[in-house]
């Protein structure tokens, strides 16, 4: 079984297949998250392709008392941040354009044991039409949301981000959530 | 009040105005149902986050060609001055792991609080033979300590905040398979197969979900994914290839072996460094990082106890 630190220690000393280990270690997720951010599989493979390049660039900087997923995690949100912001636009998907197939790996299951099927379909489709709708709502409330509800920073950790003022964060999620809301009700 | 909820919900206030803001929702309906629905919603989105897709074929291959043009460029990027100081890292990454085979194997003076009532075992590295972590760990008496590489034993202060204690569970490494059947079923009627598909899965103990339609060339199809589990899904197939006429039957197998794998390792290093790490703050960011791996992996150990049945139906 290959073991994180020995590839990363390799890949520090300019070996490229220990890197390439560490690619196929990590790919599923990175995408996974690009995929979720970007909201598009195209937009995503650059930024996937992007969060590798720029971590086997800076992998001699990586201190090996952290975690290499974590920090990769970091550098994803980081690009995509700035990716964000040279866009400056509202992505937007039609109505029509297909959610990407997920098909055995649909949304996680919550512990939750005493939600019946019912309830379980329900949810699924809420989170279905709250994805379509994520891609619908200003960019910089996308980009608030996300870094509170997704990546589980703080408000000030966020301000600190983003660049801009406690205010602001707290406005954004605000009026991101509600946004969200808007578009939901659209669709009922 | 309005404007408190999404605060609220995200833990911003203080707690005068977290107390304000919770009797509130006590006792307005309005107000509670709003926050109930934000909390909806920001579950959604963490749970649509935590689905995982396969990179696309070829990623690996562009990415890995890109980095190797790359490298032709930026020669003096990549320089070998690692290799000079290679004794020094080496001796430090053995250090790092030593302190976390210490930590996780402290069997008296346990350095972590992981397991409060029931026994908890994790598995240092992937071989195969779990080690047990003695679940009595509440002794104050005791200075927990970090093993040194040099043999040595350095005292450790215990982490201060009672409430951040983390309860590891458990995690085996081994082959582990999502499999998949697509099963395409031409019907006369296409509510009695439903009903009879959903009677079948019943009888199997299985969960069916509604899909949705899919507009296809050849018909409207009605699709509903079954979750079975493995001793049951080859009976189950079966009995649904009764439904009508079989279009087709694919099996899919997808491993999680390597996916697992990544996880596992991931979190036994985040595990390690919970250990060394005493911030209240960065514990909490910690600790919350290891229920989302500890999540994941425990879907995919559930995905590979069960099978999934995805039927589609055309009249």
């Amino acid at each position: 079984m290959p073991n994180v630190i020995d590839l990363v220690v390799k890949a520090q000393r300019g070996d490229i297949a220990a890197f390439e280990e560490l690619v196929i270690l990590y790919q599923d997720k990175v995408y996974s998250h690009c995929h979720y951010l970007a909201g598009n599989p195209d937009d995503a493979q650059d930024l996937a392709q992007e969060v590798f390049v720029q971590a086997f660039r800076g992998i001699r900087s990586f201190r090996r008392d952290a975690e290499f997923g974590t920090w990769l995690h970091r550098i994803t949100v980081n690009l995509w941040i700035n990716f964000c912001r040279r866009q400056r636009k509202v992505t937007t998907i039609s109505i029509d354009e297909p959610l990407p197939t997920r098909e055995g790996e649909m949304k996680r299951e919550l512990a939750d044991e005493a939600e019946s099927p019912q309830e379980t379909v329900e949810r699924y489709e809420f989170n279905q039409m709250v994805a379509r709708a994520l891609d619908r709502i200003p960019v910089d409330f996308k980009l608030a949301l996300i870094l509170r509800d997704v990546e589980g920073y703080n408000y000030e950790e966020i301000a600190a981000m983003l660049d801009c003022s406690l205010g602001t964060v707290k406005s954004r999620i605000s009026r991101g959530r509600q946004a969200l809301k808007k578009e939901l009700e659209k669709n009922w | 009040m309005e404007i408190l909820i999404s605060p609220f919900i995200d833990g911003e206030l203080t707690p005068l105005e977290r107390g304000m803001v919770s009797a509130h929702l006590d006792a307005c309906p309005t107000c509670r149902k709003e926050y109930e629905y934000l909390t909806k919603l920001s579950s959604a989105l963490y749970q649509n986050s935590e689905i995982m897709m396969a990179a696309p074929v070829g990623f690996k291959d562009g990415l890995m060609q890109r980095i190797k043009e790359d490298k032709k460029v930026r020669p003096a990027q990549y320089s070998n001055w690692m290799q000079r100081n290679w004794k020094q890292s080496a001796a430090a990454a053995a250090a790092a792991v030593m302190i976390a085979w210490g930590a996780l194997n402290m069997v008296s003076t346990p350095l972590v609080q992981i397991a409060e009532n029931a026994p908890v075992t994790v598995q240092p590295d992937n071989s195969s033979s779990p080690v047990t972590i003695a679940p009595n760990v509440q002794n104050t008496d005791q200075t927990p300590v970090i093993a040194q590489n040099n043999g040595t034993v350095n005292p450790v202060t215990k982490p201060t905040v009672p409430d951040q204690v983390y309860k590891a569970p458990v995690f085996m490494n081994k082959d582990r398979n999502a499999v998949t059947t697509i099963l395409k079923i031409k019907v006369t009627d296409l509510g009695v197969a439903i009903q009879q598909a959903q009677n079948m899965a019943a009888s199997a103990q299985a969960l069916t979900l509604y899909m949705g339609q899919q507009v296809n060339t050849d018909g409207v199809y009605t699709i509903l994914k079954m979750t079975v589990s493995t001793e049951k899904a080859y009976r189950l197939s079966t009995d649904l290839d009764g439904l009508g006429a079989v279009i087709s039957k694919d099996v899919q197998k997808d491993s999680l072996t390597g996916r697992y794998a990544g996880k596992l390792s991931e979190y036994q290093n985040l595990l390690a460094q919970l250990s060394g790490e005493k911030d209240p703050v960065q514990r909490n960011v910690l600790i919350q990082h290891l229920d989302l791996l500890a999540a994941q992996m425990k879907d995919w150990e559930k995905q590979a106890d069960q099978e999934t049945i995805i039927l589609w139906l055309v009249k």
